[in-house]
């Protein structure tokens, strides 16, 4: 029974691959574009956080990319009560698919994460929370080729993975420098993690 | 209600009334009910006189001829007193109703001319129809099918080229150009990323590489112009390339057209319309009458038949042709028989130079041979001749004295005679002997042919060195310069040959003389001499059928006049003049119809011939002396136009 399915993907294998042998001996340009390096503007959007990935081509359909995030900025910081912050470090690495060919058309990628962030006082936030989070990003987007080393990245991301965290009562009267703490732990999570509009040079 | 209310209640019925009078349901209920017809009757008659300006008319109805007699007789214009039942000049004309279905139509240059109107009624006519009108010719059994004529309404022509911009559209919208599907912009870019080396070569047109690219990946060229490519666009372009004719059918019900189309033209249906339809046959043997109807159809925008336009009765068109004045009595010729003959042939039998031995084993010699002795076979075997004698000549090559050549030519000829005789002499004694084994078999009626036993002479001539063929090669071969030839010519005219041989001896061009020219001079030419089987005297006159005089009255009575023209011009007789007058050639027909007998036909063709050229005197005279030869001629006059014009104008053969 063991040798009768082994025959059976052989078979498949070979059906799967049957132009390869015919095909007419061609040269390969070596000098075909792998590298590609870009900042996304739409992290900007998000309190300034600076965002930029780098891109290698391993194979006609498939790139593999690391990215990082950073943002260390705070503001409204002489008023406590008001102060915002979306502060945040992360670095992601993972591999994007091309349908078509690396760097053009559609894309679908996956990253694994860790992002180390501090972040309160924005969209009615009025406690501080800080902590770790660890995941896997997952992200579409569209690359349009602006000229030959010039590309537009358009796409999505969303990230699920488990943070371990801690939460600050907003500073405020009783404590104007600094929150008391107020609750902590670790929990799973399913977040909006980019929206992506970078600018990326093709090499 | 108040009167003003009655006047506009009155005023709406009535165009209520108009409306659904004109409506189309209405006329066409009408035609339907009906069976209308087109009307097709025969055309004003135009009294047609070739060759005749409108100034050379005769002025006035009377005329002033001579009878047979001599007396002068005045003709005129005459119509017959209801009262005193005598007949009385008239002048005038009065206007008469062509009821006519039939009328007499003259053949002229091999074609007819049939004219007839086509009345189309108003009942017939609306704007959002289009009625077409089927002419159809009967002729000999045949059916043929005239060009249509088409009148469209105002509406009907707007809807058709509704559907014709339509059309228009759908045509600009398919993309010619293939190459328009290709994203050439992306391509590019592609392109000089992955493939910069290909890319590199793309601006350098003086790069010519077979080689194949592709990307470090594997992506060809072919691969990326077919992602490139706007697939679905392209197959969008393909589905309306094959859907044009559905398309074609779909917007354009009724198409326009010109093939087979006399008139196509927007009518306002107001009133009754007419149109004269003139129509060119082109005449066949035999061919005495057409018959001409009309049919058709109605059609509405929608490109439907709504009405089928009955056949109407057909109008007849007689036709009469001159060709019928041809002469068709056998046309004999004197034939001058001679009893001698003599035939003439040269071969190029080789002889080893110096030499006078026929010798078959010579290159070329046994193909010579074999010519040779397949004509005496031939010439032996003629039914008809008898070979008397052979004369043999023979040439020599101009190398060597002149005299020694003379001699060697001597030589050749007897020896070639002699080679020959003696191939006659063995033939005749095999020919013997199995015509004795014929009779021994009792093979009786066996014909002995007549050369066995008789003796045929060879003779043969010296003709030395010659050069008349040397100048004749040297002229057709190309390898020679025009000097070089003159100067051969020159060598050929001069009396002392043997300084003219040392003297071409001495010029570049001899090797190639010597070996190209000089073995085709050695030539030996046969004439053959022979007489005429059973003939004694040394000519017979006798006769036979003139074929290519009784070709051309063929043509003539097939109408083919150019062609009887051509054969029987040399002739110059009745059958000539009926070709010239049928061709229109009026002063070669009157030369030779006034060298003839005066009789019947040859007057009534002066009659023809006058009318033409306007001299209505003479024609009237020449008409009325062929009506006295044969009273044929007084019916056949009202066929040809140029008679007939003349019977009517003048009012003749009222006594018939």
């Amino acid at each position: 029974m063991k040798t009768r399915y082994l025959l059976a993907l052989l078979i498949a294998l070979a059906a799967a691959y049957p132009a390869r042998s015919q095909q007419v001996p061609v040269n390969r340009d070596s000098r075909s574009a792998r590298f590609a390096a870009g900042i996304n503007a739409g992290d900007a959007f998000l309190f300034g956080t600076i965002g930029v990935n780098m891109q290698y081509a391993v194979h006609r359909h498939w790139t593999l990319e690391l990215s990082g995030k950073y943002n260390g900025w705070s503001w409204n910081n002489e008023q406590a009560e008001k102060r915002v912050r979306q502060a945040q470090r992360s670095v992601s690495f993972g591999a994007r698919w091309w349908p078509w060919n690396t760097y053009s058309g559609w894309w679908a990628g996956g990253r694994a994460g860790w992002q180390e962030y501090s972040r309160g006082g924005a969209f009615g936030q009025y406690y501080k929370e800080e902590g770790d989070a660890f995941g896997a990003v997952l992200s579409g987007g569209y690359a349009l080729m602006l000229s030959p080393h010039w590309n537009a990245d358009f796409g999505l991301g969303g990230w699920l993975g488990y943070k371990k965290f801690l939460v600050y009562e907003a500073p405020g009267e009783s404590c104007p420098e600094c929150g008391r703490k107020t609750g902590g732990g670790g929990k799973f999570f399913l977040l909006p993690f980019e929206a992506i509009a970078s600018f990326s040079y093709v090499f | 209600m108040k009167k003003s209310d009655i006047a506009i209640i009155f005023l709406l019925s009535l165009f209520c009334l108009g409306c659904f009078s004109c409506s189309p349901a209405r006329k066409l209920r009408a035609l339907k009910g009906g069976s209308v017809a087109a009307n097709i009757m025969l055309a004003r008659e135009n009294d047609w006189i070739p060759s005749v300006s409108d100034s050379l008319l005769p002025k006035s109805d009377t005329l002033v001829v001579k009878d047979f007699e001599g007396n002068e007789v005045t003709i005129m214009k005459a119509v017959r007193d209801e009262k005193t039942g005598e007949m009385v000049a008239s002048s005038t004309i009065r206007p008469a109703v062509v009821t006519a279905r039939f009328r007499n139509v003259a053949e002229r240059h091999g074609e007819v001319t049939l004219e007839f109107e086509i009345r189309v009624p108003a009942l017939m006519l609306d704007p959002s129809w289009q009625t077409v009108f089927c002419p159809k010719m009967y002729l000999m059994g045949d059916t043929v099918h005239l060009e249509k004529l088409i009148l469209s309404g105002e509406e009907f022509r707007r809807s058709q080229m509704r559907g014709y911009n339509r059309y228009k559209r759908f045509l600009n919208s398919i993309v010619t150009d293939s190459t328009l599907f290709v994203d050439y912009r992306n391509l590019e870019i592609f392109l000089h990323r992955n493939i910069p080396a290909l890319y590199a070569m793309r601006s350098d047109s003086t790069v010519v590489s077979d080689e194949q690219w592709a990307s470090v990946f594997g992506v060809s060229e072919k691969e990326a112009v077919d992602h490139y490519t706007d697939k679905w666009a392209k197959s969008r372009n393909a589905r309306r390339l094959a859907s044009r004719d559905k398309k074609y059918r779909k917007w354009i019900k009724v198409p326009l057209s010109n093939a087979g189309v006399r008139l196509d033209t927007v009518i306002r249906a107001d009133s009754d319309f007419v149109y004269t339809y003139r129509q060119d046959v082109k005449c066949r043997p035999g061919l005495r009458k057409v018959e001409i109807t009309v049919g058709g159809v109605i059609n509405g925008a929608d490109g439907a038949s709504l009405y089928s336009i009955p056949d109407c009765s057909p109008l007849v068109f007689y036709i009469s042709s001159l060709s019928s004045f041809s002469d068709t009595l056998p046309r004999y010729r004197v034939k001058i028989i001679s009893r001698d003959a003599a035939t003439a042939s040269s071969y190029n039998i080789d002889f080893e130079k110096g030499r006078s031995e026929v010798q078959p084993s010579l290159s070329g010699n046994s193909a010579e041979i074999a010519r040779i002795k397949s004509r005496l076979g031939v010439l032996l075997t003629d039914p008809v001749f008898e070979l008397d004698s052979i004369m043999i000549y023979a040439y020599a090559s101009p190398e060597g004295s002149e005299e020694h050549n003379y001699l060697l030519s001597g030589k050749r000829a007897s020896s070639v005679s002699a080679y020959f005789s003696a191939y006659l002499g063995s033939l005749r004694d095999s020919l013997r002997r199995s015509q004795t084994r014929v009779v021994d078999l009792g093979g009786e009626g066996a014909e002995v042919p007549s050369w066995i036993s008789k003796n045929i002479s060879f003779n043969s001539k010296p003709r030395g060195e010659n050069w008349g063929l040397l100048c004749e090669l040297v002229a057709k071969d190309s390898l020679f310069s025009d000097e070089e030839r003159k100067l051969i010519y020159q060598q050929g005219f001069t009396s002392d040959k043997d300084e003219a041989e040392k003297l071409l001896r001495t010029k570049p061009f001899f090797a190639r003389l010597e070996r190209d020219i000089y073995p085709r001079l050695r030539t030996v030419q046969f004439n053959f001499f022979l007489h005429r089987k059973g003939m004694i005297k040394d000519t017979i006159h006798t006769t036979e059928i003139d074929s290519t005089y009784m070709e051309g009255v063929r043509a003539l009575k097939d109408m083919d006049y150019k062609k009887a023209v051509s054969l029987l011009g040399p002739y110059k007789d009745y059958n000539t003049a009926v070709a010239h007058l049928a061709m229109d050639h009026n002063y070669s027909a009157l030369e030779i119809l006034q060298t003839l007998k005066a009789e019947g036909r040859v007057c009534y063709l002066l009659a023809v011939l006058y009318s033409r050229q306007g001299k209505y005197m003479e024609a009237v005279e020449a008409y009325l002396r062929a009506c006295e030869a044969d009273r044929k001629f007084v019916f056949r006059g009202n066929l040809d136009p140029e008679i007939s014009s003349l019977i009517k104008r003048y009012n003749l053969n009222t006594n018939q």
